[in-house]
This record gives structure tokens, sequence and C-alpha cells, in this order.
């Protein structure tokens, strides 16, 4: 090694430790051209390092600890470890599943307040069931340490997604604030304030579900609270202000923070960036934040004014719950439906928005990216009643809004599930929370004010589908009469129909569309699928593409893994009984959850 | 005012948990090829993660769409443990840098293959980098051929220092396993060592 090769060698070290480098410092100090160079190249070697590290997930991954266990719990391999403890891949021998456990580092000083209050916490988020919450299945202490294990999830957090497809367009990044909008709203009203929304706590699964996640760092920030006052925790640039300032943590300072994610998600920066905390605090006092339409002057105006309110630094400006946020998004959304995403959908891109693209547009449109597991529809079984909904019934009643661009018709459409359970003869609509059980009997009324083409399918958490209707052999059939009221799947040879469930899932759904044209190459990937009675197959990439054409999906759907069977039969319609007039293609998905006995409550 | 932070990203040190306790790589490829299907369970257990996180910064987005990673990399697991009759690895080190090797072979050969047949779908690609790979994206594909060109140039001692730590990101400790060096601070100072003369490397050209 010469002389000069030295500082080269220093920086080269530096390089294999991923360590910082002042490159330009670097540069400056070379006492040659040639060496100049090979800093330079060393800066290579650096990004490639670099790169390396972070594809692929954290670091640490997959480190296995050989034939360790916690608990009820055999740890299967380490996924990260950091500050607050460590997170293990386990099997779960009692739910008989694997599960993520993250194991806190507990301080002696304050142990036994902090692990009782983590546990505590860590209970109230394990009764709480939302599809955009990662679920925690419970929290211990165990051999001297607080354990929280909750669902593993397999997919990317959205720092990844970021990292890897660049930085999201407004729709995409509003669909995935308004998943997350319900996320926070779920945990607020269980009495949590998350602490810690960040690109890097937002997973998005295989199948494109959105989840929220890590609650570690709120639960344990909330219980150092009690001990040590002031004791600020979660991620600076992602603070509001007057957390800061020392406030605690609050809903409102939760939806700042997701403010603080949609901005980044679009231009991958953040409104205030600081080397420091003292100096981070100073350039929020001196109003130094960047604004959303200065950094993407392209963006519609309606999405960045939803982002720059909920960055508001004074919290009374801002939203005050995560409901209002999410009906901002959504209206939002409506006003900048892409036309080149609702192409396939005749006169839908000349509508003037909000009033006739409503929210729940977009959330169908959101539902098919979503993973979801399964009750099968079998179907064929004889009805055994008639059905006969009360006129009364709160059903998904649409009401028309006259439509202004004249190109395609405007139509309203009607369409109600219904359930009758084994050994009942009487229909029940489904509603928020209703129990399914096997043997459960289900039917769709609909009825449109055009004549219209009706698709039905149904999707599990593995991605597995049903073609649930249009069926072969069965009366009616596409495109359905305007204005009758049809009840699917319908007759064969005189008899009455109905699709059966048959098998337990985690969470499915079902997916309704309406056209007034034939979707002929959907229809194409739909004759793909499994019927009622046959093993389901995943949808076919195709079908996904064709809807995203349809519905403006944001990202490639992948297929999800199948979560293990297990939960029980506890279904609950989450779509908002909301009418939609579109022109167009009228889409609903229907989610379908059924949680695990021991776990309903 | 202090910050917490959270529990993801892991361990910026970059250990990979790579465990080789137990019998050497190299003794059990030695035993794989033999026939030994618990050696090649073993194997398998050992450099999948490791790969599949290489492979990551490695392959176009697109590709993995219509290559399965893990297929791919499994593959070529089992063509070199029971096929590559060539290969005797003089200590475990020589193991990663050879199945990185080949596993980088076999990826670019894939991504040919890809090339040569109608992309399956138009819809999600508008974007024009899409055939690069993460790694390509993010230095450049000239740059990369450089350094690929550079490291070949190396010993071999040299590049598996070079691809055990800024590939595969192995610990210190780890890369002193793999590499016979006493001590893990020996293996950080070798491998600046060969860092420096990486770039000294890929000045010439």
């Amino acid at each position: 090694m010469t002389e000069r090769e030295r500082p080269a060698e220093r920086l080269a070290v530096r390089v294999a430790d991923g360590g910082p480098v002042d490159w330009d410092e670097a540069e400056r100090s070379a006492s040659d051209d040639r060496e100049r160079r090979v800093i330079r190249h060393l800066r290579l070697v650096e990004s490639v390092a670099r790169v390396h590290r972070s594809a692929g997930g954290s670091a640490a991954a997959d480190r296995a600890p050989a034939g360790r266990s916690w608990a009820h719990l055999d740890l299967l391999a380490q996924l990260g470890e950091g500050a607050f403890g460590e997170v293990y891949r386990a099997w779960d021998r009692r739910l008989e599943r694997e599960v993520a456990l993250k194991l806190l580092k507990v301080d002696r000083s304050h142990s036994k307040r902090l692990a009782s209050t983590v546990v505590e916490e860590g209970r109230v988020l394990a009764k709480l069931r939302h599809p955009n919450v990662v679920t925690v299945h419970g929290a211990e202490v165990h051999d001297g340490r607080v354990g929280l294990w909750m669902e593993f999830i397999r997919g990317r957090s959205l720092a990844q997604v970021l990292q890897d497809h660049g930085p999201f367009g407004a729709r995409e990044a509003a669909l995935v604030g308004i998943d997350l909008c319900r996320a926070l709203a779920a945990v607020h009203r269980a009495g949590v304030v998350h602490r810690d929304v960040k690109a890097q706590n937002v997973m998005r699964e295989e199948g494109g579900r959105i989840l929220l996640m890590d609650f570690g760092a709120g639960i344990e920030a909330g219980a150092e609270a009690g001990v040590r006052e002031r004791k600020i925790s979660g991620t600076p640039l992602y603070m509001a202000p007057e957390i800061l300032a020392g406030e605690p943590a609050s809903q409102r300072s939760d939806l700042y923070a997701l403010g603080v994610l949609l901005y980044h998600l679009v231009t991958r920066s953040f409104p205030l960036e600081a080397g420091s905390w003292k100096e981070l605090r100073e350039r929020h006092a001196r109003g130094e934040a960047r604004l959303l339409r200065d950094q993407r002057s392209d963006l519609p105006e309606p999405f960045v004014r939803v982002v720059e309110r909920a960055l508001a630094p004074d919290p009374r400006e801002r939203f005050a719950t995560a409901g209002q946020l999410e009906q901002a998004l959504a209206a939002a959304l409506g006003l900048e439906s892409d036309p080149a995403a609702l192409g396939a959908v005749p006169g839908a891109t000349d509508l003037p928005r909000a009033t006739r693209l409503p929210r729940r547009w977009a959330l169908a449109a959101l539902g098919l990216l979503g993973a979801a597991s399964l009750v099968v529809g079998l179907l064929a079984l004889r009805r055994t009643t008639a059905p006969s909904p009360p006129s009364t019934a709160p059903g998904v009643t649409v009401e028309a809004t006259p439509p202004s661009a004249p190109s395609a018709p405007s139509y309203t459409v009607e369409a109600r599930l219904y359930r009758v359970a084994a050994g009942s003869s009487v229909p029940q609509r489904l509603e928020n929370g209703a129990r399914l059980a096997l043997g459960d009997i289900l039917h769709l009324e609909f009825q449109a004010s055009t004549s219209v083409h009706v698709y039905v399918i149904n999707e599990d958490e593995a991605g597995h589908a049903h073609a649930l209707f249009p069926m072969p052999g069965f009366e009616p059939r596409n495109p359905l009469a305007a204005g009758a009221r049809h009840v699917l799947p319908g007759t064969r040879n005189g008899e009455e129909q109905s699709w059966v469930v048959d098998t337990p899932g985690g969470r499915e759904h079902l997916m309704v569309l309406a056209s007034p044209t034939r979707l002929v190459e959907f229809e194409a990937d739909m004759s793909a699928l499994a019927r009622p009675g046959q093993t389901a197959i995943p949808l076919p990439e195709s079908a996904m593409v064709r809807l995203r054409g349809i519905g403006g999906l944001a990202a490639a759907p992948t297929v999800a893994p199948g979560e293990s069977a297990g939960r029980l039969f506890e279904m609950a319609e989450r779509l908002a009984a909301r009418s939609e007039v579109v022109q167009g293609v009228w889409m609903r998905r229907i989610d379908l959850e059924n949680p695990r006995p021991a776990e309903s409550h | 005012m202090e910050q917490d932070e959270t529990v993801k990203g892991g361990d910026p040190e970059g250990s990979q948990g790579f465990d080789p306790g137990g019998t050497s790589s190299a003794e059990l490829v030695l035993r794989a090829r033999a026939g030994d299907g618990q050696a090649l369970e073993v194997l398998f257990d050992r450099y999948l993660p490791l790969l599949r996180r290489w492979a990551a910064g490695r392959l176009p987005r697109w590709a993995r769409d219509v290559v399965d990673t893990d297929d791919l990399i499994q593959d070529t697991l089992v063509k070199t443990f029971r096929n590559v009759e060539s290969f005797v690895p003089r200590h475990d080190g020589a193991v990663a840098a050879y199945l990185r090797q080949a596993l980088h072979n076999r990826i670019k050969d894939e991504v040919r293959k890809v090339h040569t047949r109608p992309r399956k779908s138009e819809l999600a690609d508008d974007r024009a980098d899409a055939s690069a790979s993460p790694l390509e994206e993010a230095v450049g594909s000239e740059a990369l051929q450089r350094y690929e060109e550079a490291l070949s140039r190396l010993s071999d001692d040299e590049r598996e220092l070079v691809l055990a730590r800024i590939e595969l990101g192995l610990s210190y400790e780890e890369v002193a396993a793999q590499t016979n060096r006493p001590s893990p601070d020996a293996a950080r100072m070798a491998v600046g060592r060969a860092l420096v003369r990486l770039a000294t490397e890929m000045d010439h050209d």
C-alpha cells in the first residue's frame, strides 16, 4: 500500500462499514486526479452496497434463531432489530399459524410499568379488527420480556414500494390515504393513538391490501410518557409541530403524520427536512415547510389542498377526525379521476366529478387490489324460501343524479346481498356485523334503471376466485332487463338457485360489476375461473388488468398468499350501504370477514 | 432531545445473520454432489435467503413478474451443487462468490430470454427504465459494467471479500469465518484493501 492510497483505504473501510461519507469533501482533499478518480469509483461501490442492503428487505432479514422460542411462539427468523427490540417471524403453536413477534427491550428502571402498559394496550389492539390494521393477536410478559404478536404480512412497506417504483400519482396516493384513514379511525375509536405513521410502517401486502402496522413505538411511547415526561417517540420528519413542542400525541398529530406520508408518497421528500431536532423545531417555528404545490405543480389541486390542510401547523386547522380526511380524499379522488384510468368507461371522462363519481367508486376500485380470504360461494342449493325483502328495508337504494355529460347514459343500480341462515327460512339482508355460518345461503338482488351486463366474482385472501355470475344454463342471462328486480344467481331448469357458504375463510370479497356494454375481454377472463362447486383458481392477471382499465387500479396486483384458515364465520359487510350512480361501469366490492371464534367479541 | 428508532430496518452494520455454524458449506457442497439430500437442504437454508436478497437488487422489475425469483435461485442452487464437477470450493467464501456468479449468469440468461418473448403486458410499463434492475437504475448500466469488469480482474480472495461484504451484506464476523481471517477486524481491513484494489481496477480500462 503506497502512502497515497491510505486516505482511499480509510474511505474504503467506511464504505465497507456502511457509514456516511462526505464524498465532496473527500474528492476535494484528493492529492491528484488519479486519487480523485479512485474516490469516485469508491463512491460507486458505495451505491452498489446501498442498493444491495436495501433491496429485498431489512439487512437482518431471515436470521434464523435456531430452536428458540418465547412463550408459545417458536421463533423462525429474525426480521429486524432496533432500539425497541427485535421482530421475528414465529410460529404460534396455539393459533397454529405464522405470526410476527415483536419483543421489546425493557429498561429495568421502569420495566414493570412499561410492561403492564404495553400489555394493556396490546390487549386493546388485539380486540381491534380492521382490514387495514395489522391484527394484533396478543401481548404478554414472558421471561422478563414484553412481546406483542400479530398477523404476519407478506408484502412490502410503502418505503420499499416508493424506492422501487418511484413517486406515486395523486390517485394512487389518495387511495392509500383512504385506507389509512379507515385504519386510523378504527385505531382512534379503540382509544389508541398510533404515534408513528410513516412509510416504513405501512405495508402493501402481496395482493394490494394496505395495512397500518407497528404499534410498538406508539405503545412504548405511551408507556414512556407516563414514566418520563415529554420523551419524544416516532420519526421526527413525520411529527406535527406541537409534538416537537412537547405536547402529547393526539388523533390530529396522527393525521398530520398521514399528511406527511401522502406528501412523501408523491414527492419522495418531506415538507421539512432538518439535520437535528433543534433545527427541525426552528424551521417549523419559522414556517419553512415547503408547500406540496411547489414540489409537484402537476398534481390535481383538490388533492394538493387536502394534503396541505392535513399539514396545517395549527392543529385546529387540520382535519379533526380520520373520517373527515377520508371524505376529503375521496372527494379529491373523484375530482381527479384520471381519464386514462377510466378510459374503458363510456362517458366517464367528462363527469363533473364529485357528485357523480362518488367515493365508493374509488373504494370499489381499490377493493380489487385488496387481499381477502374467503367464503367459497358454492352453488346450486335450491333456495327454500322466496326472497321478498320488505320495500322499507334499508337497501342500497340509489338516487339518480342527472348527468350533464351527454355521451353515455346515466343509470341507477340497486344491489342487496341476502343471506338465509341454515335452518331458517327468512332472508336477512347482510349488514355490518352480520354473522355467517357454513351452510348459509346467499343471493343477490339486483335492479338497474337501464339494461346492464352483470358480473359477480368472489375472491379470497389467497387470490382464488370463483365466477358466481353469469352462470351457463341459468336465467336470467346478461344483459339483465332494465327496471326489473333480478335475483341472482337465478334459476336453472325452473328451480331457484343460490350460492352456499361451504368453506370458512378469513376474509374475502364479492365483487359486483355492471356495465351497459358487454365487457367482452373481461368475460373471457372470467370464463377461466372456477364455478361454484369447483376448486377455486387464482383470478388471472389479465382479468385484473382489464379491471384496472375499468376502475383505475393503481398497482399491479399479485396474488396474496392464503392466511391459514381457522377464523370463524363472522361476516361483515363493510361496504357502506351507499348508492352509486355512474355512467359506464358500476362496481361494488363487498368485504366479508370471519374472525376466529376466540377472537370475536 | 433524543430520538427513538423504531424497530424497522434492521442493523445498519449489515449483519445478515448468515449462520455458517456447523458443517462448512464447502464440505456440504461436496456431500451434496455425492447425492446427500440433507446436505443440499442445509445449503438451501443457508443460501436461499442470502441470494434472494441479492437477486432483489439485480432482477429488473418486469422480470420479477415473469420469473419467480425463488424458482430461479433454487434451480441455480441445484444445478450448482449437483452438476458442477469443476467447482471445488476452497472455503465458504468461495461458495458464496461462486453462487453469486452462477445466479448472476442465470439472471442475464433469463433477461435475454424474456426480451425475446413478447411482453405479456404493456399495461404497467409506461416507464422507459422498466428493463433496468434496481442496481442499474441506481448507478447506471455503464458504471455497473465497469464495476463488474473490475471485480472479475481481482484475485479470488479479494473478490470474495468484496462480494461477501458489499453485495451479500455479511457481517465482518461472518466475512472473517468465510475467508479465513483471524478476527472481524482483520476482515474489515481486508475488505477495505480489496475495495481500494477494486476502485483502482475500475480506473484501468
